[in-house]
């Protein structure tokens, strides 16, 4: 029987004991202008997403989450599984298997994902990929967390495509306003070429990573510095992040970010979100991209990004 | 090296058809997103109720007649996202049996949204309030003081900024607002 049959026959046998919470149902739809000096103007559904989360209990507390988020991208011409995953919680959370589609636990990565945002931080050029399939162990104990993962490194795709596997492994800490962490990624990873970055590429990588996020009065500050090898070279980067409260309901952001395979690539951005009613953002960002002292890309985006929220 | 990947997804149109009319479905419900995201809910979890072996997660879906009902009891109109359903967690102790239950909620302070977990005893009383996010410059409402006065509430107790609680403040109002909507809810609902 293959992997899949088995772990659906697991989950079967997990929820037939378990009772049940509500079936939980997101969705996203995130439509952008975009203005670039090199590419036609664009205005469209940059992407929409679907999320279902739903909790299955014993007498003693929540056991098995199972998440699956299915993504529409680029006018609905793409779409596919950004997530799915199923999960056991152990007491208190203190240790989790997760088993699936899921965001590595790799860097920033971990807790704050860009991909409906409009300054991205540094997944595209550091892991270039930003889910995988397979498996995590993962946990919090007092102001501690970690995770253990093993995935197949390609990314968007289900199979393997060889024997190499991607191995993470992260460790952090918490506090009230600010957390900190330590990410070690080696493995060979596919990044398949997508509409958003057309270039595939296939690298044996070995990272590590700091990242921290502050709550500083009404600030925001992200960072990530990675450094390592991808494939015989010596790379490392940097990201920097600043959202600032100017309103209750408008933030400004900026970003500075250096990738470094050989050379230096800048990437600068600025602009602002607007939170016009409960779960609708307006938001601007006008990013640079640059390369010896040269700027290759400006681009601008508009975007107004509505998430919806149910319960059935 | 190539390989012969595609990016778009090789699900059927069928499928790709269902998926998005379950989106379309989901957005004909009332609720918009705005809910408290609870970063770290095992350790705000365990700084409430030390004792806390694990938690349960449980849903209520909220009758138009209830939603009525709690706003009359509260003074003002729920906000969207939390008109038809809501979620707290049973605390658990090592012998299994119930220590208490965690409530989040959002509240609208001077520069965003303050995140407030509240924890209830199995009696119904404030256990605990914890100020999980906020961006104020005034910090009054933060203090253990200002929290401190809200211990051993229930729904019953008057709660008013100024007169039963002191404070001046607009989040301290708002915090006052929170944790007497999450025990109205509570009693109403759990």
């Amino acid at each position: 029987m293959k992997l899949y049959k088995w772990i659906l026959f697991l989950v079967a046998l997990l929820t037939y004991e378990l009772s049940a919470q509500s079936l939980q149902v997101s969705g996203g739809f995130d439509t952008r202008y975009r203005k670039t000096n090199d590419e036609p103007n664009t205005f469209k559904l940059h992407g929409a997403f679907l999320n279902l989360r739903k909790v299955f209990s014993d007498g003693l507390g929540d056991r098995l989450i199972l998440v699956t988020q299915y993504d529409f991208e680029d006018n609905f011409k793409e779409s596919h599984f950004y997530y799915t995953y199923a999960q056991l919680k152990g007491p208190l959370g203190k240790i989790n298997l997760r088993v699936g589609r899921y965001v590595l636990p790799f860097g920033l990565l971990t807790y704050y994902d860009t991909e409906r945002l409009l300054l991205q931080t540094l997944e595209k050029q550091s892991l270039g990929i930003k889910t995988d399939v397979g498996a995590q162990v993962f946990g919090y104990v007092d102001d501690f967390d970690y995770a253990f993962s093993v995935t197949n490194g390609v990314g968007m795709y289900w199979k393997d495509i060889d024997e190499n596997k991607l191995i993470i492994a992260r460790i952090g800490l918490n506090f009230d306003d600010n957390k900190f962490g330590l990410s070690y990624l080696n493995g060979r990873i596919f990044a398949p070429a997508t509409s958003e970055f057309p270039i595939e590429e296939y690298s044996y990588k070995k990272l590590i990573a700091f990242d921290l996020q502050q709550y500083f009065d009404l600030f925001t500050i992200r960072g990530e510095l990675t450094y390592g090898r991808v494939d015989a070279e010596n790379t490392g980067g940097g990201f920097a992040g600043i959202d600032y409260a100017l309103l209750p309901n408008l933030d400004v952001n900026f970003k500075y970010a250096l990738w470094n395979t050989g050379r230096n690539e800048h990437f600068i951005g600025a602009g602002f979100s607007y939170n016009i009613l409960a779960g609708v953002y307006f938001r601007f960002a006008d990013t640079f991209q640059i390369k010896n002292n040269k700027v290759v890309q400006n681009e601008i985006q508009l975007q107004i990004y509505i998430e919806v929220l149910n319960q059935l | 090296m190539k390989y012969n990947f595609r990016y778009t997804s090789k699900f059927s149109i069928n499928f790709r058809i269902i998926v998005l009319f379950i989106l379309l479905f989901s957005l004909t419900g009332k609720l918009l997103a705005d809910v408290c995201v609870w970063r770290n809910p095992e350790r705000t979890m365990v700084l409430i109720f030390p004792q806390a072996r694990d938690y349960k997660t449980l849903d209520r879906k909220i009758s138009s007649e209830k939603e009525a009902e709690i706003e009359k009891l509260l003074g003002k109109p729920l906000d969207p996202g939390e008109r038809e359903n809501w979620s707290h967690y049973e605390i658990v102790g090592s012998n299994g049996k119930a220590l208490g239950y965690i409530i989040a909620d959002a509240e609208k302070g001077e520069y965003g949204v303050i995140e407030i977990v509240m924890g209830i005893t199995t009696d119904g009383k404030v256990k605990q309030v914890y100020i999980q996010r906020e961006r104020e410059r005034d910090k009054e409402f933060k203090s253990k003081e200002f929290l401190n006065q809200f211990v051993e509430k229930t729904k019953d107790n008057p709660i008013q900024i100024g007169k039963d609680i002191k404070g001046r403040s607009l989040p301290a109002e708002q915090v006052a607002l929170a944790v007497k909507k999450m025990l109205i809810m509570f009693y109403e609902l759990h």
